[in-house]
């Protein structure tokens, strides 16, 4: 990750440098290991401890612009595990083939896991 | 019908013209409840001399459609240009009277968030009102138009407001170097910057009042306002520096000029 852009993002969100520093040492963190880094929203939430929800989400949509992060919607299966990743909210089609299930599903926001994934 | 909430979702979500406020609605319902902002927050709109309500009208709209925020209308009156340009007794007045109105909204609200947008003569009032009165406890300040001298000491006041300040500039703006140059007491910090760690100077090709439109608004105001964001003008960059004539008649010395011509009419007299 470019000092660049985490300068831009400082810059951006001037009253939270705490919190941004948290999310950049995780990503630090996470583009030293091996493998495929994702957190979820509300995990990021515990971890960065910004001012408000609102905030993280607006950091993160910078991070993403910025080419550092990747979010991703994630449908989930009843039997457990990632069924389709979409990019955004109205791409996710009400029903999908569930592979674990063999068979259709209708798609609840229950269903859904809001994903960022590191850019390695 | 199980998926109801994922079309009432995608549904809503077309509603939104906004992109940043549509990102957040977006990711709202992927949170727990507990992760989502619960300190309310009322923002206080100041206007400048012998403007009228309507740009305070139009950002009161656009506050109230977000949640958990409420729009506050401050105002002083009509103030003409002759009590603008003596620099004693009438300022004063108008300075306590938004004071007053301030400490109140204060006290009312003791565990909610207060920010101030304030335009022109607004933002005098406020600077005035930041150093006399340490208990008007403010959450973000947004300037524009702004005729607070640039030398304004906004170390002295940090622990009233998070900071930084915003300033939005308007680089046709004549106004704030004319209120410098004609009168006491003003400066030209909507000209060319406070210039200060504290504050965030942003440059736009505006005149006065040009600030003062629901696109800038949405743009640059919404987004510090609820969540503390800093969105960057682009002419802040680029902007090229004033030209050697547009400087001197700028900082032409005006108040020394009626200073001098009534004396001369003071000596032809007697």
């Amino acid at each position: 990750m470019s000092l660049a852009k985490s300068d831009i993002l400082i810059d951006e969100f001037p009253e939270e440098p705490a919190a941004i520093q948290r999310l950049l040492e995780l990503l630090r963190d996470a583009t030293s290991r091996v493998g495929r880094r994702e957190y979820r929203a509300d995990r990021l939430y515990d971890l960065v401890r910004p001012s408000s929800y609102r905030v993280l989400i607006q950091i993160l949509t910078s991070a993403v612009d910025k080419g550092m992060l990747n979010r991703t919607f994630r449908v989930l299966s009843s039997s457990g595990g990632g069924i389709g990743d979409f990019p955004a909210v109205k791409e996710i089609p009400l029903v999908l083939y569930d592979s674990r299930m063999g068979r259709d599903v209708e798609v609840s926001t229950d269903d859904i896991e809001l994903i960022f994934v590191v850019q390695q | 019908m199980r998926n109801n909430s994922l079309l009432d979702l995608q549904r809503r979500l077309q509603t939104f013209s906004d992109p940043n406020e549509y990102r957040i609605a977006e990711a709202a319902p992927f949170v727990p409840a507990s992760a989502l902002p619960v300190t309310k927050h009322v923002v206080v709109l100041l206007h400048g001399m012998n403007t009228n309500a309507e740009w305070q009208e139009a950002l009161a709209d656009a506050i109230r459609n977000c949640s958990n925020i409420e729009p506050l209308v401050v105002g002083y009156g009509n103030f003409n240009p002759l009590k603008f340009w003596f620099p004693f007794i009438f300022r004063k007045g108008r300075i306590n009277k938004v004071a007053t109105d301030l400490r109140g909204i204060c006290k009312r609200n003791p565990d909610v968030h207060i920010s101030i947008v304030a335009h022109s003569f607004g933002t005098y009032i406020l600077s005035q009102i930041l150093r006399q009165h340490p208990d008007v406890k403010l959450h973000r300040i947004l300037l524009c138009g702004a005729i607070v001298s640039a030398d304004y000491d906004w170390s002295l006041v940090t622990s009233q407001f998070k900071y930084p300040v915003i300033n939005d500039i308007g680089r046709r703006d004549p106004w704030p170097s004319m209120a410098k140059s004609w009168s006491w007491g003003f400066g030209d910090s909507g000209c060319i910057g406070f210039q200060n760690s504290l504050v965030r100077d942003r440059h736009f090709t505006y005149k006065h009042s040009g600030f003062l439109n629901q696109k800038h608004m949405q743009r640059f105001w919404l987004p510090y306002l609820l969540d503390g964001k800093v969105v960057h003008s682009r002419f802040s960059s680029k902007r090229k520096p004033m030209r050697m004539l547009e400087a001197i008649l700028r900082s032409f010395p005006g108040k020394y000029l009626i200073l001098t011509a009534a004396a001369l009419c003071l000596y032809k007299i007697f």
